[in-house]
């Protein structure tokens, strides 16, 4: 399922090049600071397409400021950002939307009242003159989902009735969906689910990279980290702290980075 | 108006309620045989103002063996009341009693009911026009009247008790656009100016909105005379809410300030002119209105006899009659607990 | 922090769980995708039972039919088709109005202005005619711009300066009352219009001199609010803005147009119930509507629309205006106590509600 040409050509580096290609997103020199607290600093990062990054660091770290950069809900104080490398500048999550960035927030966003389909194409519903196209977001509902491999038995449930990883699982549907994402970020997707559920949510994550998109993944558990990201970016107090392969690196050098090497 | 046509009145009444105890002793062959009827009133506000007439319909009813109903929404509200005389008709009833407050909108009603040959009376309350459009009787209070004689009372009260020549007479109103409390109102200004007349006074009236909850009624009575209490030498409620007043000037010491008067025998109001905090109160005999009413219908059904309007008077209750009036009125206490009124 | 951390990595050691996981998942895999996804729950009799019982409107739907048998034996002056058509005209008027707040309901808001509106437009509209000389339709037409604008202010205020509608509404309700006394001087105000007038025919007259129009009037209205709110794209934001605002705020849709868009809606609404009141009662009273909020609230209430937004039905609301309705008029038939009416209410709308609860439990 993964693909090989870029687990051989991405390199350990901070700024992981490819030969003749372009990272899909790639920040240099951010920074970002909310009145006297430097939230980032020149902060380099990169996602490559159909790779999984995980984005790790202690709380305050600087993880969702730098996501939410990204997704174009901030705007950096300084530095830039490309996109195949072209420079880009997002004012809005929408402007990032556009070019087939899509968040996935850590409370899903989900109406719990609403069905999966509904909720799927939330706020962007297709019409036919001046009634939604209910048949097309049925069908399109089920073939994401099913892209995605879910085990959601129907896309006319609400999902309120659904179990936490079943909704992660609409959640991510809407996202990849709604940007034809190239690149979903999720923020803390396993945080409230029990093992069974989480294993769901990272075949998904799985998934998607299986078809080519970029993820970046927010994770607490270092142990769901490993077991998909390519590549693990530590963020360390607004800086970052290092940059590993996970096939070279291991937890314990991982929470040395988190932590810093003086605490240990 | 005067005295002696008063007195006409208050005999009317009091012949109506007399009725009662007459015909409970006899033995009441004629109304045993008669077919069993049935007969709805319908009232536009059901307070315990209308006890004595629920117990008048009733024991008319028990007396001619009919079947009985007293219907109406828990406040005024003509919409409501509209409705219910329409559900009313749609349980066909052999005659109904309705209250119109309005010149029109009860119009419907009443007609809808004379088709569907149902014997229809107005009490309480008969608003201008509704007579020439439906040839309907009622039985009830006169509000010109009745306010006539108040408005003319309360000077004669001002006078007594402060001695001014001059001032203001607030009328509180419970609910503005009520055709029997404006007209009572209207009524009581002309008994003011009647009075001015006669004895060269000036005193002016002014209503003043309030409601059926004393707390939020005392407030604005509050409000109003420390705002112009230097010109205030009176209260016409053109309801109970003088019985409100009363409350105020014994919590405040006004008792002296100035005079309190109003319609109807509600126990606090009743008790306000025991303990002298209240001068007058003016009855209508709601009683008569529930028998009466029921007679009127009676001698239609039975005998054929067209309807004809009865005054249910305007009763003068205050400290001269007061321990008579309220130990007639003690009867409706305890029958309003056992309507669930109380 | 730093201790879980090191306690979940550390045992695990390098490579840990990853080749694990992997393993998981490519068996997973290789045993095939999961069971396909279907459209739809399950199919068939089992299925369509399960849909009814899933419907917001099943248990409203339930005790209407009950109460409808149980009043027909009861009493067969009940379920005679003039008696029918009475109840259906005595809830026409709640039953528009109520068909706005069901819309600001489900986007989780409350209009408690709506009994005052009701009464103001009245006075207003019966104003325009008999004292200004305006064309009944025009007036009507005003009214309804005016009711529009004065769900504006109810919904600008609480959306953009965040005061909760509860309040605001509140306000308004005191404000409006005010304003028919006002305006009308505590009298009531009478249009002197024919007896044979088109307005009067068309708000209050009869079709084929059976049907009453103010039951078209509801049907009309009921019938479009259900369609935008089922079928258009609207609807479903109305819907999105009251199950979860902050959702629905991320997903582009703006919930404030969304709110105040809904108290015009119910506002439009009153002034189109106080033109059908007009033209029965051909005299606009200052205090009429005085509570009604209550008895249309109830009705949404009653219908499965919950309190705090996000869904509900005007099927529902339909259905439980007819249950007020019907036990209106089944206890003047059956001679009840006048007084024992607020309290069937009350107690059909805590049971309508508490079987809502259960089913929705046992679905869960």
């Amino acid at each position: 399922m993964e693909q090989p040409g870029i687990l051989l050509t991405a390199v350990n580096t901070t700024t992981p090049g490819m030969i003749g290609e372009y990272p899909l997103v790639e920040l240099r020199g951010i920074s970002k600071a909310f009145g006297h607290v430097q939230a980032l600093q020149r902060v380099d990062f990169c996602v490559f397409p159909g790779e999984v990054v995980g984005l790790v660091g202690d709380n305050g770290a600087g993880k969702s400021t730098l996501i939410k950069i990204i997704s174009g809900a901030y705007q950096p104080d300084s530095g830039t950002i490309l996109m195949d490398g072209k420079p880009v500048t997002f004012h809005s999550p929408r402007d990032a939307m556009m070019m087939g960035i899509a968040t996935v927030y850590q409370n899903l966003a989900l109406v719990d009242q609403r069905d999966v389909a509904a909720n799927i194409f939330l706020g962007r519903e297709p019409t036919k003159g001046i009634v939604i196209d209910r048949r097309r977001m049925v069908e399109e509902s089920v073939q994401v989902l099913q892209q995605l491999r879910s085990d959601i038995p129907s896309v006319e449930v609400p999902v309120g009735l659904l179990s936490g990883g079943q909704r992660q699982a609409v959640a991510i549907a809407r996202a990849v969906h709604q940007a034809a994402a190239r690149l979903v970020i999720m923020d803390e997707p396993v945080a409230a689910l029990g093992i069974e559920e989480s294993r769901k949510v990272l075949r998904l994550i799985k998934q998607l990279k299986a078809q080519g998109r970029a993820v970046i993944v927010i994770s607490h558990n270092l142990e769901h980290v490993f077991s998909v990201a390519d590549r693990i970016v530590v963020l360390r107090r607004g800086r970052l702290a290092g940059v590993r392969r996970r096939e070279e690196t291991n937890a314990a050098e991982i929470v040395r980075l988190i932590v810093g090497a003086e605490h240990l | 108006m005067n005295r002696r046509d008063l007195l006409k009145l208050m005999a009317a009444g009091a012949g109506a309620a007399a009725f009662a105890p007459m015909f409970a002793g006899m033995s009441t062959p004629a109304f045993a045989q008669r077919k069993k009827r049935k007969v709805i009133f319908v009232t536009h506000d059901l307070n315990p103002f209308f006890v004595p007439a629920i117990v008048g319909l009733k024991d008319f009813g028990a007396l001619a063996g009919w079947d009985t109903e007293f219907i109406g929404p828990p406040v005024h509200d003509t919409q409501k009341t509209v409705e219910l005389q329409y559900n009313a008709i749609a349980a066909k009833p052999d005659a109904v009693g309705f209250t119109a407050v309005d010149s029109e909108a009860f119009i419907d009603p009443i007609k809808a009911a004379q088709e569907a040959g149902i014997f229809v009376v107005l009490y309480n309350t008969r608003a201008p026009g509704v007579k020439e459009a439906t040839g309907c009787a009622y039985v009830g209070q006169d509000f010109i009247v009745a306010g006539n004689v108040a408005g003319y009372e309360i000077c004669k009260y001002i006078t007594k008790k402060t001695g001014r020549k001059e001032g203001k007479i607030i009328m509180p109103i419970i609910a503005p656009g009520h055709f029997a409390l404006e007209t009572r109102n209207l009524g009581g200004t002309q008994g003011v100016e009647r009075y001015n007349k006669e004895f060269g006074t000036n005193f002016t009236t002014e209503p003043l909105a309030v409601t059926t909850n004393e707390a939020e009624a005392v407030a604005k009575f509050e409000a109003k005379w420390a705002a112009e209490g230097d010109q205030i030498v009176g209260w016409l409620a053109s309801d109970f809410t003088h019985g409100f007043v009363g409350h105020m000037a014994v919590d405040k010491g006004l008792t002296d300030k100035f005079a309190v008067g109003g319609y109807d025998l509600v126990d606090f109001v009743l008790e306000g002119i025991k303990n002298g905090s209240v001068d007058f109160t003016i009855g209508q005999n709601p009683y008569a209105q529930g028998f009466l009413t029921s007679a009127l219908i009676y001698q239609g059904l039975e005998v054929g006899y067209p309807a004809s309007d009865i005054d249910t008077g305007a009763e003068l209750v205050d400290a001269t009659n007061i321990d008579k009036v309220m130990a007639r009125e003690q009867l409706w206490k305890e029958k309003a607990k056992e309507f669930g009124l109380g | 922090m730093e201790q879980d951390l090191r306690q979940n990595s550390q045992p695990e050691a390098p490579g840990c769980g990853t080749n694990n996981v992997d393993a998981i998942l490519d068996e997973l895999e290789s045993a095939g995708a999961p069971e396909l996804l279907t459209r739809a729950g399950p199919r068939g009799l089992r299925g369509s039972l399960q849909a009814l019982l899933r419907m917001r409107e099943f248990s409203v739907l339930s005790a209407t039919i009950l109460l409808f048998i149980a009043l027909s034996l009861a009493t067969p002056l009940f379920p005679q088709l003039d008696n029918i058509l009475l109840v259906a005209r005595q809830i026409s008027i709640l039953a528009i109005i109520a068909t706005g707040v069901t819309f600001l309901f489900i986007s989780g808001e409350i209009d408690l202005s709506i009994g005052s509106i009701y009464g103001f437009l009245g006075i207003v509209l019966a104003s325009l005619i008999a004292k200004f000389g305006f064309n009944p339709w025009l007036a009507l037409l005003i009214v309804v711009i005016m009711g529009a604008a004065i769900g504006f202010v109810n919904g600008t205020v609480t959306t953009r300066f965040g005061i909760p509608s509860f309040i605001v509404t509140l306000g308004m309700l005191s404000i409006l009352r005010g304003g028919a006394l006002l305006a009308s001087g505590g009298w009531p105000v009478m249009i002197k219009l024919a007896r044979d007038d088109p307005f009067l025919n068309i708000t209050s007259g009869h079709v084929s001199g059976l049907v009453p129009t103010q039951v078209f009037w509801m049907i009309g209205v009921m019938a479009l609010g259900g369609f935008v709110l089922s079928k258009t794209r609207f609807g479903s934001h109305v819907y999105a803005t009251g199950g979860n605002q902050e959702a629905a705020i991320l997903a582009g849709i703006n919930t404030k147009w969304i709110k105040t868009i809904n108290f015009m809606i119910t506002g439009a609404l009153c002034g189109i119930a106080a033109a059908l009141l007009l033209g029965q009662h051909r005299n606009a009273f200052p205090l009429t509507g005085t509570g009604y909020e209550l008895d249309i609230i109830a009705a949404v209430v009653i219908g499965g629309t919950p309190l705090f937004g996000g869904a509900g039905s005007i099927l529902g609301t339909f259905l439980g205006a007819a249950v007020l309705g019907m036990i209106t008029n089944g206890l003047v038939l059956l001679g009840a106590s006048a007084y024992f009416e607020p309290v069937a209410k009350g107690s059909i709308i805590v049971a309508a509600i508490l079987v809502d609860t259960l089913i929705r439990k046992r679905r869960v």
